[in-house]
Order: C-alpha cells, then structure tokens, then sequence
C-alpha cells in the first residue's frame, strides 16, 4: 500500500547518475533472461538425477501392473472355485 | 524532419534490430536506463527499490518486444507503461505501508485545480492528502503522471495509448470524485 505525506522541509532528492549507474548492468539482465528462456542443455534422459528418478517411476509402475494382475488372477481362481464348488453341491 | 520523429524512426530500427537479434537490446537498455530509473525512482523515492524495479521492468521488455507494435506512440511511452507497471505491482504486493513524500506546492497546484477552499491551510491539504491515499494504485498512477512528476497531457496520452481528450477526461474524473467527496464532508 502506499500512502502520500507532506514533505515542507526539503527538496526531493534526486540519484545522481554515478548512483544510477550502479543498478546498470546488462550482463546480469543478460544472464537472467537466458536462465529463464533456455531449455537445460542435457537431455532428460542423459541426465543422472533424471534417469534414476525415471527409472524408479517405472519400476514402480511395473510392480503396481504386477500386484493388480496377481490380485486380479486371485480373485479368478476364487470365483472359479466357488462356482465348481456350487455345481457339486447341485 | 523533427528531433522527435528522427529518435522515434532510430528506435523502430533499433527494435527490429532487437527483435532479429536479442543481443542489440543492450543498446536499448543503454539507452532507456537513467530515464526509466528516474521514472521509478520519483514513484518509489527508493534507490535500491527503483533499481530492481528497472532491472524488472527491463527484463519485462526484453521478453515482450518480440510482440512490440509501433501504433504510433514512442518506443519510450511502452517501456514507461512497463515500468509503471511494475511499480503499481510492487505497491499492490507490498504488506507495510510505503510513503511517498510529496511537495506542498504540488498539493496546492491539485487544490487550484479543482477549485477547492483554504489552498494554504495546512488542514486542507491534509484533508487532501488523505482524499488521495483512498484511490486506487491505477488512480494515484494518473495523479502522479500529471501533478507529481510533472508530464504534459500529450505525454500521458502516449504513456496509456490513448488520445489527449481521453487522458484528460480520466484525470478530471479522478478529480471530481476527489472533489464531490470533499463536498459532502
């Protein structure tokens, strides 16, 4: 929020333009745009960090695929077994 | 050909220098600097604060003039809006209060304006002073442009693209309201 007051006392001051010449600086701006425009210059997967985070992604999701199908054949061989089941007691 | 066409025709061709290679905004940025600097600096009166701002609002346009359309206006007035932007920005985020120390003489020439009594009453500039504090940051914006830092109508009319009847038709209504609040008190 901003807010105005009254000054009486004394003229504003004004940088001089040594003191602005010290906020100038191109190199910086320079550096700062190419950090938030370039893409990073080693591939996802050329990456270390990135590959064994990728890599444990898809173990993961294997092991889930495999835990579902187990579960999946279980209840198969269940729902098998009861309906063999109520057959002979017929 | 006059001085200002000549320097709005160099920066169109500096632009579309830019815009085929980003590398030449240095000279835009060499260029600009101090005045946009000195821009923030009597909106903010904050050395560090306007140098970040700049260093912001730069950045800003080196992102944006791929997009930049020559409708007219100077080069100038678009990376004033930017700037301005950033500062309106930078009032809006902030959670403590930031004073702006404003002259009497500038408190009195709004006065004049809009006609109001006791122009040398320190009471009444108070009371004016507070008027102001309850507009928005895109009203005080208007204010500033006008009665603190001094541009002409033709200079506010290119910093919002818009024309001189309409800049002066939203600062008198910004005015008004000031005035008919004043009025009813």
């Amino acid at each position: 929020m901003k807010e105005y007051k009254i000054n009486n006392e004394q003229e504003p001051k004004v940088p001089s333009s040594e003191t602005i010449a010290n906020y100038k600086n191109f190199r910086q701006l320079s550096h700062e745009y190419d950090r938030l425009t370039k893409k990073p210059k080693v591939p996802l997967y050329k990456d270390k960090k990135a590959f064994l985070v990728l890599l444990l992604i898809v173990l993961m999701a294997f092991v889930l695929a495999q835990i579902a199908d187990e579960e999946e054949e279980q209840d198969k061989d269940v729902n098998e077994t009861t309906t063999t089941i109520n057959q002979g007691s017929e | 050909m006059s001085i200002n066409s000549e320097i709005a025709k160099e920066d169109q061709e500096l632009v579309l220098l830019v815009q085929k290679d980003r590398n030449a905004f240095g000279i835009l940025y060499e260029k600009y600097f101090e005045r946009i600097y000195l821009f923030i600096y009597k909106r903010v009166q904050d050395e560090a604060i306007a140098g970040d701002i700049c260093q912001e609002a730069m950045l800003k346009a080196m992102f944006n003039i791929q997009k930049y359309e020559n409708r007219g206006a100077p080069f100038s007035a678009w990376l004033y809006r930017i700037a301005s932007n950033e500062v309106n920005l930078y009032f809006r985020k902030s959670k403590k209060n930031i004073t702006v120390e404003i002259q009497e003489k500038d408190v009195q020439v709004i006065m004049e304006e809009i006609s109001l009594q006791g122009i040398e009453d320190p009471n009444a500039q108070l009371k004016l002073v507070q008027a102001l504090n309850k507009l928005t940051a895109e009203q005080t914006e208007m204010i500033d442009l006008r009665f603190f830092m001094g541009h002409s109508f033709k200079e506010i009319a290119e910093f919002y693209a818009i024309s001189e009847a309409n800049a002066k038709m939203r600062l008198y209504r910004i005015l008004d309201r000031i005035k008919k609040g004043w009025d009813t008190k």
